[in-house]
């Protein structure tokens, strides 16, 4: 589970998200967490009466795992697409880069490599 | 054969879409992140139709959330401000086209392709520092806007190139130049200057398939968010092929040296509400 931290409204910074669901007072739910606080979701609650938002500290790091069973078969899965590109070095990253992702292995895995 | 001459008939019948008033009144407004959401607000309150569609939008299962959301306030916070006015972009665009379908080439595949152009667009133009990612939203949306006034003009011809696209396994336009002495792009560039658009949005959809007799970064922009949406596999714009990105553009936007799976994830993510956002497009009429 990623941190979080209750905030008055009127601190929250820019770009921050919302960390767990937010409820009324009465248990209505106002907004989902993941939502991101702009000023005008901020203004908008503090009209509802919410004096302070739970804001998530990190995102959560995807996690890592899967096999390469996966990204082989998703590789297959994209090659009748990609049938007149076959060859070109850029596209055939790309294919290689949506099948991993397709198998669960992208994004951020890869990070500070060069 | 003998190819179909798109200049004369343009210049016989001029019965094409008109410009949606919202459009040019919007892309003015939202160029002042000042008035940005106050424009927004006034032009949904303005149009009953278009607040019952972005409340439909945000009470999709998507979004969803357990209680109804009839406050429009409510709406745009969980939406957010930029999917509000790309919704709000591409229903009064998508309007003005609206009735133009054939059985080979059915709107909703063709919408959902464009949206989701016009998203990635907008995300390439950002990443590059350029600015008016607004616009590049629109120029991306309206890419292949020439495909259907190729087909509103010229059923039978523009059936023809579909079929024979299909069967030759080409994409359509090295096709459509056999049958047209201008393709979708040029005359998709031609509507976009007759409405007096941006320039930008004029290249993105001129040169999108020939990026470098550009100067506007925007046609590298269109360019490469056209192949990576057909990369995904998000919508049809009338083949499933992917094309080749061209090297000069990729470079262009900065792209060189980028993490591909990085890339991918943050695209993905882009593209996660494209079919709920075409499904509020063709709400409401239309199509019975």
């Amino acid at each position: 589970m990623a941190g979080a931290v209750r905030m008055p409204v009127g601190e929250v910074p820019e770009g921050a998200v919302l960390a767990r669901d937010l409820h009324t007072p009465e248990g209505q739910l106002l907004l989902r967490a993941g939502t991101a606080l702009t000023p005008e979701a901020l203004a908008w609650l503090a009209e509802k009466g919410i004096d302070s938002v739970p804001v998530a500290e990190t995102p959560e790091a995807a996690a890592e795992g899967g096999a390469d069973m996966a990204v082989r078969a998703a590789l297959d899965a994209l090659a009748p697409r990609f049938r007149r590109v076959a060859g070109d070095p850029l596209m055939e990253a790309i294919r290689l880069a949506l099948a991993r992702h397709l198998a669960g292995h992208g994004g951020g895995e890869g990070r500070g490599t060069d | 054969m003998e190819r179909i001459d798109v200049r004369e008939r343009l210049q016989k019948a001029p019965d094409l879409p008109a410009l949606p008033q919202t459009v040019s009144r919007l892309l003015e407004a939202l160029r002042d992140p000042d008035v940005r959401v106050e424009a927004l607000s006034e032009e949904i309150a303005f149009d009953q139709a278009l607040a019952a569609r972005i409340l439909r939008l945000v009470n999709s299962s998507f979004y969803g959330l357990p209680n109804r959301v009839a406050d429009l306030r409510q709406a745009v916070v969980v939406l957010g401000l930029q999917t509000v006015q790309n919704v709000v972009l591409s229903i009064s665009l998508a309007d003005a086209f609206r009735g133009i379908a054939s059985r080979d080439f059915p709107p909703e595949p063709f919408w959902v392709h464009t949206i989701a152009a016009g998203l990635v667009s907008q995300r390439l133009a950002a990443r590059a520092a350029l600015p008016e990612a607004n616009d590049a939203f629109v120029a991306g949306l309206l890419h292949d806007i020439g495909k259907l006034l190729l087909l509103r003009l010229f059923p039978e011809g523009f059936a023809g190139v579909l079929q024979a696209a299909r069967a030759e396994d080409r994409f359509i336009r090295e096709v459509e130049k056999r049958a047209f002495t201008v393709g979708h792009a040029g005359l998709g560039g031609w509507l976009a200057a007759e409405w007096r658009l941006p320039e930008g949005i004029v290249h993105g959809i001129r040169y999108h398939h020939a990026p470098g007799k550009s100067e506007h970064p925007f046609a590298a922009v269109v360019h490469v968010a056209d192949a990576l949406v057909r990369a995904f596999g998000v919508g049809s714009g009338g083949t499933d092929l992917v094309p080749p990105i061209d090297a000069g553009a990729w470079r262009r936007l900065g792209l060189d040296g980028v993490d591909l799976d990085d890339l991918v994830a943050e695209l993905h993510w882009c593209l996660a509400g494209v079919g709920e956002t075409a499904a509020v497009l063709f709400d409401g009429g239309g199509r019975g």
